[in-house]
């Protein structure tokens, strides 16, 4: 049998070895990562964020992380959120009553890539009747493609340049004329194509700014048309791009870094609770059916017997199905299922062994209580098996959440690493090659994971001080 | 001498569990009658929507109408004994459980149309036990054989290497890997399917037909002996190293005997009964299939049934499979400590 180790040894022990280090320095890592939320998304609640469409639509869809440039060696596009005031007032023309106005923004596009969605945002307020308006793109080197023109029909429109018939035709249209051919298909990306490439989408090549010297912004230039000198028109104008930020997006545009520097605490603490708990009840109950003996020993090992025979996760399912557990209140469930268990066994064994050395025959013939001796005596010898066992079965409780959450069973708000793992299944991200969805979240549970073996590695040493070599 | 007052015991006990253990699970896996409540509410709806439907309904006045909704729909929750009350008809259920009565599904429907959950499962076992219980002896197999080279050299380099490897992959459950290798492997390299059993439509010669299934198999079963394997060879390791630094080896060891023969004699003939257990009793757990295995691959085995009855809230089919993976466990756990008890004396004067 192994010296009896409180605590303190314990953690020491870890602490002295190298993987043990390496295991917590992970978890540090991890927690000061999560710590850094509130300044990487200072603004408010983010579990409302997450689940709000409306505050994802400036980001792009799933684009991936920008580091990936490095692999690829190409400039991938970045969004281009060009706002209202980009939107220079050219000429203000009044007359009857009439407004007529003329804006223009500039940008210049140096990527290598075309941009994965391009939306002009609309938001007129007016008195009588929404303003004609006319949108047009000058190009680089020179040539206009007209993409829209007409009265708004609400007073906030969206034009989907990628997405609308009519723009797509328009776009189509300038196509034809350009290159006397009609384009093999339609798309948005021709707006951002070398003349010459034209007018094959899979031929395209990219028309930079920079291919002029000096460089050539493209211009989106902005006629409306208002009935009433009161009137106003609001743009904005997102090219969305390919790649975003450390972790890239989702196909509702949220930012997975900040799901994951969000769900990891939240898994971790999953994971810790639920280990910590379960072992300790099971230890505890295994070291008291052992040192009581007699009756309590043989109900709690038929209980014990009972629980193992009865298949928990198939249970714990069907109520996480029925009645759509949030996450704490299915730890609860958990816990109350895993009462008894494998560690209420090995704390039994390993107690029937310790009852009958010689120090607790001393204890209890000086008088010492039965509480007392479980308490001061016996609980110290297995304190060393619970803390690895607590160790060990903390990822295993992450897992499990992330494995309810990829059946669909995962908290309905938060997101935790197995929800973002579920949504990236759900979204196809492995049938389409959505790499960061899977593999960041993925990662990191797998992080996670090694950083509590390299923990549990000292430990195993200590616990098994036979097996160590010979 | 047969130890008939041991194995009395040990049966009687063993039973005993069994039948607590199956009692638990129809009250939980029925939700302690809430899914009856279910069931009636969808009785109740279904009588609605057909009366709804029959246009000789239409012209009668809303209280007969009413009344004769009651009417019929007391008579199925009589006829389906859902009028008694839930402790009553548990014991029905247990009593059907226990007698391996399985019953007929409420929902589900086997491929061939049958409703008895016997059929459902039994259609559902060959596809399990071909992925399943092979993925599991294979990795038996080739972790309990890197075990033995794991405890030749204890504390070396590839010891050390492989134990870390071994915590950590079984750790880390089969699906999880199930969900990289197929961004890998179907997606990048395109070498395996993502997932399902037969290529559409299924090829037409018999060869072809089980290489089809083969290919489909691959990652899958990669992802399970991945999962696996660690495990075996860490724990077989502990075994086998525990096993010889009994007295009795390095007597062996000391008397000059081939290392060889102390190998297959002193150090593996007692460390097979343990490794045994283990091997039959993840046999039997593999008879039930992996419910998010089988979900992330579109593997129709038992885990996925089960998974398709929990959320079509068909409470026989739950209960039928939990029931017969109590049996099984039971079973062979009894089986092992009669055969233990009966070889080795010291098991039967611990108890």
């Amino acid at each position: 049998m192994s010296a009896p180790l409180g605590l303190r040894e314990i953690v020491k022990e870890v602490l002295k070895s190298k993987s043990g280090l390496a295991g917590l320095c992970i978890l540090l890592f991890l927690t000061i990562l999560s710590l850094l939320v509130p300044i990487y998304f200072p603004k408010g609640n983010i579990v409302n964020a997450w689940n709000d469409p409306l505050h994802w639509v400036k980001y792009p869809r799933l684009a991936a992380p920008e580091w990936v440039e490095i692999f690829i060696g190409k400039r991938l596009p970045r969004t281009l959120d060009i706002v209202n005031s980009d939107f220079k007032y050219l000429s203000i023309k009044m007359s009857s009553g009439f407004k007529y106005v003329r804006r223009e923004a500039n940008f210049y596009y140096d990527y290598d890539d075309f941009p994965s969605d391009f939306i002009i945002f609309l938001n007129t307020s007016y008195r009588s009747s929404p303003p004609y308006v006319a949108v047009t793109i000058i190009r680089p080197d020179g040539l206009k493609v007209k993409l829209f023109s007409g009265t708004l029909t609400s007073s906030t429109q969206a034009l989907y340049i990628s997405t609308d018939k009519d723009i797509l035709s328009n776009i189509a249209d300038f196509v034809t004329k350009v290159t006397g051919k009609p384009p093999s298909a339609l798309s948005f990306i021709y707006i951002f194509a070398e003349r010459e490439s034209l007018p094959n989408v899979k031929e395209v090549k990219v028309l930079k700014s920079s291919y002029f010297k000096p460089p050539r912004p493209y211009r989106i230039v902005v006629k409306a048309l208002m009935y009433s000198k009161k009137d106003k028109l609001r743009i904005e104008a997102i090219i969305y791009g390919k790649v975003y930020g450390l972790a890239g997006t989702d196909n509702e545009r949220r930012d997975i870094l900040l799901g994951i520097l969000w769900g990891t605490p939240i898994s971790l603490a999953f994971g810790i609770v639920g280990s910590v708990v379960t072992t300790v009840i099971q230890a505890f109950l295994g070291a008291v059916s052992a040192w009581y003996g007699g009756k309590v020993d043989e109900v709690l090992q038929r209980a014990t017997d009972i629980m193992l025979v009865i298949p928990i996760l198939p249970l714990i399912i069907l109520i996480d199905f029925v009645y759509r557990l949030t996450l704490w209140r299915l730890l609860e469930v958990l816990v109350v299922f895993s009462i008894l268990g494998m560690v209420t066994k090995i704390t039994r064994s390993m107690v029937l062994q310790v009852k009958s050395e010689q120090y607790i025959e001393a204890a209890i013939s000086y008088g010492a209580s039965k509480k007392r001796i479980l308490a001061l005596y016996i609980t110290p010898r297995i304190t060393p098996y619970t803390f690895a066992n607590i160790v060990l079965s903390i990822p295993s409780f992450v897992f499990l959440e992330a494995a309810l959450s990829i059946l669909g069973l995962g908290d309905p708000l938060l997101p935790t690493l197995g929800k973002l793992l579920d949504n990236a299944y759900e979204g196809g991200a492995l049938y389409h090659g959505y790499w960061w969805w899977v593999l960041l979240p993925a990662g990191v549970i797998m992080l996670i994971a090694i950083a509590f073996v390299l923990m549990y590695y000292p430990l195993d040493k200590i616990l098994n001080p036979r097996l160590r070599e010979r | 001498m047969v130890p008939v007052k041991y194995f009395a015991k040990t049966v009687a006990i063993r039973l005993l569990t069994l039948i607590i253990a199956i009692y638990i699970t129809v009250v939980i896996a029925n939700l302690g009658g809430f899914i009856d409540r279910i069931y009636i509410g969808q009785i109740r709806f279904n009588v609605e929507s057909e009366i709804a439907r029959n246009p000789s309904f239409a012209n009668l006045p809303e209280n007969l109408r009413e009344k004769y909704i009651n009417e019929r729909v007391q008579a199925i929750i009589r006829s389906r004994g859902l009028d008694k009350p839930f402790i009553f008809r548990s014991f029905i259920y247990f009593r059907d459980a226990l007698t391996l009565n399985l019953g007929r599904a409420l929902i589900l429907r086997s491929a061939s149309g049958s409703s008895l959950v016997k059929d459902i499962i039994l259609e559902r076992l060959p596809q399990t036990v071909l992925l399943f219980t092979t993925g599991t002896i294979i990795s038996a197999l080739l972790g309990i054989y890197l075990s033995l080279y794991m405890a030749k050299s204890a504390g070396g380099t590839f010891d050390k290497s492989v134990t870390f490897f071994a915590i950590t992959t079984s750790i880390v459950p089969p699906w999880f890997f199930g969900i990289i290798f197929i961004l890998i492997f179907s997606f990048y390299l395109g070498l395996f399917p993502s997932g399902g059993m037969f290529s559409v439509p299924p090829p037409s010669t018999l060869l072809g037909y089980f290489r089809d299934i083969l290919y489909h198999m691959a990652l899958p079963l990669l992802a399970w002996v991945f999962n696996g394997l660690g495990a075996w060879a860490y724990v077989s390791r502990n075994i086998l190293i525990q096993v010889s630094q009994e007295d009795y080896v390095v007597v062996a060891r000391a008397k000059g005997l081939p290392e060889r023969l102390v190998l297959s004699r002193y150090v593996l003939r007692p460390s097979l009964p343990p490794i045994v257990t283990n091997v039959a009793l993840a046999i039997v757990n593999s008879l039930t299939g992996a419910i998010i295995t089988e979900t992330v691959f579109d593997w129709p085995g038992v885990g996925r049934l089960l998974y398709e009855a929990i959320l079509s809230l068909d409470a026989p089919v739950v209960i039928g499979i939990t029931v017969i993976y109590a049996y099984l466990y039971t079973l062979t756990v009894l089986a092992l400590d009669l055969i233990y008890g009966l070889l080795d004396p010291r098991i039967r004067s611990s108890r």
